[in-house]
């Protein structure tokens, strides 16, 4: 006998089983829940929850056996800003600087603002 | 302790006549449609035999074309993902973690999750267990566990909130809405993490762009049939796509067992809503809607207790499929406009596709091929059709159980994967999704635990 047809024919058998076995489990299981079905309550706005936690800090808690080394919570060093950053962020905040031989100045700082350029 | 019990405000509808109108519009287009095909039949050289022969087969090589799409277009993308993965952490981000374990009727798995986490390679974080009202013995249980219990590295403070029954949504909102971090990892009361899962997890938050990331979900209670096709299917079916979506930072669903958050990426998005049964699906749909990426770490693996008999998976993925569905309707508006946020649109559609659309083919393929087994004799085309998807799911396993280094003896089950074990799952599937339309009143269905979980 030739090995395909057998083959087939176990895979259709298998196939047909399986849907069986599908639609039944699920009727099944439909049935067993619907035993189970209660009404619902009205919903509540708020509710009252009891929170249990421990009274003591972490500080105060001596640690039982050997030390440990926390690790630190997120302290990523951050570059210093460059000059030309610097800049920028001043350049940000007031978007109007003076130009003066001393180089850019902030206006409202300027005591002496009249307008006229200042020379050495 | 008072929390915020309001649910979101749903517009009141008359159902009834929505669904009156839904089924006068599709009814009159199906008679168009067959008007059509009767007006221009004679005009064809088809008979009516040959046009049903023809669509079936079209609709067959439609159904393998997808198929292939969908096979090499998730293999392509998780593995440009892999290549992309690094080990490489973020020198001096230790952030402040809140792991919020909600339970329900967890008392012989609570206290074993709970020494789990405290054997993490991280040392900035606190547990905060809430009990969702548990009937059993679990608030007495977790009661024991308050204080600062010895963590690896550091004293880990554990907290206890206990309220009455609302949910596992709500649970999980009073945790987050109690922890003072910038970081939350939400995770289930029966599930245990692995050591280094949240240090792997909690270096993408340095990226400010990332709202959320997923964990990998492994299945604990390997060894029987059943809860070895689900591990297969862990592994080659959720974790492989979940993977290939992270590839773009559009991970559609973070699973309940694992997920980390930025909690200021809950609160843009409105928090966990009730008013679906897949408040995972819900809350990640929501974070992407909001600009936020989501990213898949696969190292970060939380294990589960996966059911073993029928009728639980049944339960389990019945439950599943009406929460997609939800989500799904819920954010229809996205669904239909892609100018609102592309990245939802696609995923939601690939919802649409996973929850519908395949289940749909896979079971109508089948019954075409019994069919045509009894009438017209063919039974080898069965055979063959099962061959060619085998031989796929036997290269994909392989695939995904080398990549995540699994048991190479779960590769064997694509045999039988998608002949018995999908479209088992299918079947369940379909019948969901017409409850789901007819809208048949369903229950959360709580899970029967054994208690398997060890550390």
């Amino acid at each position: 006998m030739e090995l395909i047809p057998v083959l087939s024919t176990i895979i259709l058998i298998a196939t047909i089983s399986t849907f069986l076995l599908a639609i039944g489990a699920y009727i099944l299981y439909k049935v067993r829940e619907s035993k189970g079905q209660k009404s619902s309550a009205p919903v509540p706005s708020t509710i009252n929850a009891e929170l249990f936690t421990p009274a003591v800090s972490l500080a105060q808690s001596p640690r039982q056996g050997q030390e440990f080394t926390p690790q630190p919570i997120y302290v990523e060093p951050r570059p210093a800003p460059s000059f030309q950053q610097k800049r920028s962020v001043q350049a940000k905040e007031n978007r109007f600087l003076k130009y003066t031989s001393e180089g850019y100045i902030d206006p409202s700082v300027d005591e002496q603002f009249t307008g006229i350029l200042k020379w050495k | 302790m008072i929390l915020d019990n309001r649910e979101p405000i749903v517009k009141n509808e008359n159902k009834g006549r929505k669904y009156i109108k839904r089924m006068i519009v599709s009814g009159l287009l199906s008679l168009i449609l067959i008007a059509v095909i009767i007006y221009t039949l004679p005009l064809t050289v088809l008979s009516v035999d040959s046009l049903i022969e023809y669509a079936i087969i079209d609709a067959l090589v439609i159904f393998l074309f997808i198929l292939l799409v969908r096979y090499f277009g998730i293999l392509i993308f998780a593995y440009l993902n892999i290549n992309k993965y690094t080990f490489k952490s973020v020198n001096g981000y230790f952030p402040f973690v809140s792991i919020i374990v909600p339970v329900y009727n967890e008392e012989k798995v609570v206290a074993d999750s709970v020494k789990s986490l405290l054997d993490l390679n991280y040392s900035n974080y606190e547990i905060i267990i809430v009990n969702d009202g548990s009937t059993d013995k679990t608030k007495e249980v977790a009661e024991q566990l308050v204080g600062y219990q010895k963590g690896r590295y550091a004293d880990i403070k554990i907290s206890l909130i206990d309220k009455p029954n609302g949910g596992k949504a709500k649970a999980l909102n009073a945790g987050i809405s109690y922890s003072k971090a910038d970081i939350v990892l939400c995770m289930d009361g029966d599930s245990q993490l692995s050591p280094d899962s949240v240090r792997l997890a909690v270096r993408h938050f340095a990226n400010p762009e990332i709202g959320a990331v997923a964990g990998n979900v492994k299945v604990m209670n390997r060894g029987k049939f059943f809860t070895d096709l689900q591990a297969l299917e862990y592994i080659e079916g959720l974790n492989m796509a979940r993977s290939a979506q992270s590839f773009v930072n559009l991970v559609n669903i973070i699973p309940g067992p694992i997920g980390l958050f930025r909690k200021t990426a809950i609160e843009t998005a409105g928090y966990y809503s009730s008013d679906t049964f897949a408040e995972d699906a819900d809350l990640t749909l929501k974070i992407l809607a909001s600009g936020w990426k989501i990213y898949y770490e696969p190292n970060s693996i939380s294990y589960t207790e996966a059911p073993d008999k029928l009728q639980q998976l049944m339960k389990q993925r019945y439950r599943w499929t009406r929460g997609i569905l939800q989500s799904i309707r819920k954010h229809k508006k996205l669904l239909l406009n892609p100018t609102i946020n592309f990245g939802d649109t696609f995923i939601l559609w690939s919802m649409v596709y996973e929850a519908l659309i395949w289940p749909t083919m896979n079971i109508v393929a089948n019954l075409f091929f019994i069919i045509a087994a009894f009438v017209y004799g063919f039974t080898s085309l069965l055979f063959f059709w099962w061959a060619g998807l085998a031989l796929l799911d036997l290269v994909t396993a392989l695939y995904s159980v080398a990549v995540e280094k699994e048991e190479l003896r779960l590769v064997w089950y694509a045999i039988v994967y998608r002949m018995f074990f999908i479209l088992v799952i299918d079947i369940c599937k379909a019948m969901s999704t017409i409850e789901e339309f007819l809208g048949i009143r369903m229950s959360w269905g709580k899970l029967e635990r054994v208690g398997l979980l060890k550390t």
